[in-house]
């Protein structure tokens, strides 16, 4: 059985009427820019990646990892509450993010790393460098 | 031994077999065991769980120790000097003050460590007592910190600072390891020197170990003042605990593991033995109950003839399995009359987690 789902996030979407200006009398035509689409499978979910195209997967690349690598984030299934938590905490130990960002992030991460994504995916592997002591010199 | 230039860059040599501990996080490393570790009394070094918060160090050359605060003489030990000190032998359980974390409903955040963040190792040093002595500590002394050479990668994010209680600091069993299970400590276990505090969780057990400060007052810090802290009175499951009712973790709590069996497995019917680790922070295994038919009806387990104060008591179960589905767990009680819980004591953090894991196998004939 094909597991395989698709995630699409339209990016905007959110955006309410009411916040938006009043239209110019007499708007020229203007093509609609595409939606950036996200995408990610579930296996790879499962598996600990984060979704490609997504502007937050940008985000995680270049501030989380300056200080871990991206597991700690995917291995999580946290609610928005609990995210906001981790957030303000990493915005405190350097994590340079603006409120803007920094609110997308957790609702990036609420999304797809919450109570209803089933535990990650594990396979044994060998001790990393460093686990076993060194050779006698 | 000695201080070898950037050990740890050192290749891994190819295991002889796939390896036995699944890696959580890539960067800081860790790694927990897998279940079958657990049943031997002893965990081999290749299947020890690893925890980091920050990179490891790598700058180590010219490492000491140093003792300093409310001391008569502040002074540093090279390791060379450490090893010329005499040296002692204690069996103690490590295991992460977030082993079965990942196991809390509702799920709480950090490494979603399962069943795997625990250990038994020999661990050979000297006595922080005798270091404290040559030092000579003061009257008002209360507690002692602890510092490693870890960093964390960006200036803002509070270094690894913990302390332990001057008392637990002077008791006999208390080390400044050298030696895990009679080699030197690996880069990843904290070479050349960490602590060691039987009986206590692994947050004390500083790795790296580079400064030790006697004081009057606690210790400071994030990793102190917040983190590793426990509720005083635990609340209901998902609820927040006011940072006036957390306390500093101290004691390992009873815990009992099987390692020869998973949840889902496939058994084969007849004589099964059921093989796992029990033990508890400052008391003894009195004795390990199995059952196999969901909590109905529980049996002895048979313990290990070697028993320790801070080690692993490995046990056995001759388990008679016929065909069909059924519900195995163990249950640990030590000398003190603590017996594991049904369900997990709640805090916020996912520490200490330590309820009776249910196990469901099939038995086929």
């Amino acid at each position: 059985m094909n597991r395989a789902f698709c995630i699409l996030l339209v990016l905007g979407a959110a955006c309410r009427s009411e916040d938006k200006p009043a239209p110019a009398p007499t708007p020229p035509p203007q093509p609609t820019p595409a939606p950036p689409v996200v995408t990610i499978d579930r296996d790879a979910l499962l598996a600990g990646k984060l979704p490609d195209g997504a502007p937050e997967t940008e985000i995680v690349n270049a501030q989380c990892r300056i200080c871990h690598s991206v597991e700690y984030l995917t291995q999580q299934r946290l609610g928005e509450g609990a995210w906001k938590k981790t957030i303000d905490k990493m915005r405190k130990f350097g994590a340079n993010l603006s409120d803007e960002q920094a609110a997308s992030l957790v609702a990036f991460a609420a999304k797809y790393w919450n109570a209803d994504l089933p535990g990650r995916t594990w396979s044994p592997g060998p001790p990393p460098a460093g686990a076993l002591p060194a050779a006698p010199k | 031994m000695r201080v070898p230039k950037l050990a740890w860059s050192d290749e891994v040599p190819d295991p002889p077999d796939p390896g036995h501990l699944y890696e959580l996080t890539s960067r800081p490393a860790n790694y927990e065991s897998t279940r079958d570790t657990f049943t031997t009394r002893i965990t081999p070094l290749e299947r020890f769980y690893i925890r980091n918060h920050f990179d490891i160090p790598t700058e180590m050359a010219d490492w000491k120790l140093e003792l300093k605060g409310l001391v008569a003489k502040p002074r540093t030990f090279t390791l060379a000097e450490l090893e010329k000190m005499k040296q002692y032998t204690v069996e103690a359980v490590l295991q992460c003050a977030g082993n079965g974390r990942g196991l809390f409903v509702p799920r709480v955040a950090g490494v979603q460590w399962r069943w795997g963040a625990m250990g038994n190792a020999e661990w050979t040093g000297v006595r922080l007592k005798d270091l404290l002595a040559a030092a000579g500590v003061a009257k008002d002394a209360q507690h002692v910190q602890v510092q490693g050479a870890e960093k964390p990668t960006l200036p803002q994010t509070p270094a690894f600072i913990r302390g332990i209680p001057l008392a637990k600091a002077m008791h006999p069993d208390t080390l400044v390891a050298l030696r895990m299970n009679g080699q030197p400590l690996s880069p990843h276990h904290g070479f050349p020197a960490r602590l060691v505090v039987p009986g206590w969780v692994g947050d004390d057990w500083m790795k790296w170990l580079a400064t030790i400060e006697v004081r009057a007052d606690e210790p400071k810090g994030f990793f102190y003042e917040t983190g590793y802290r426990f509720p005083q009175t635990p609340g209901k499951p998902g609820e927040a605990v006011p940072p006036d009712q957390m306390k500093p973790m101290t004691k390992l709590v009873v815990k009992s593991q099987l390692g020869s069996i998973s949840d889902g497995d496939v058994i084969k019917a007849g004589k099964n033995e059921l093989v796992g680790v029990a033990f508890s922070g400052e008391a003894r295994i009195k004795k390990v109950d199995v059952t196999v038919d969901g909590g109905t009806t529980w049996q002895p387990a048979k313990l290990d003839s070697h028993d320790s104060n801070y080690g692993f008591r490995l046990f056995r179960y001759t388990w008679d399995a016929k065909p069909g589905k059924a519900t195995v767990a163990v249950r640990a009680t030590d000398s003190a009359g603590a017996v594991q819980p049904t369900t997990p004591v709640w805090n916020p953090s996912g520490y200490l987690y330590n309820a009776v894991e249910m196990i469901s196998v099939e038995v086929r004939s």
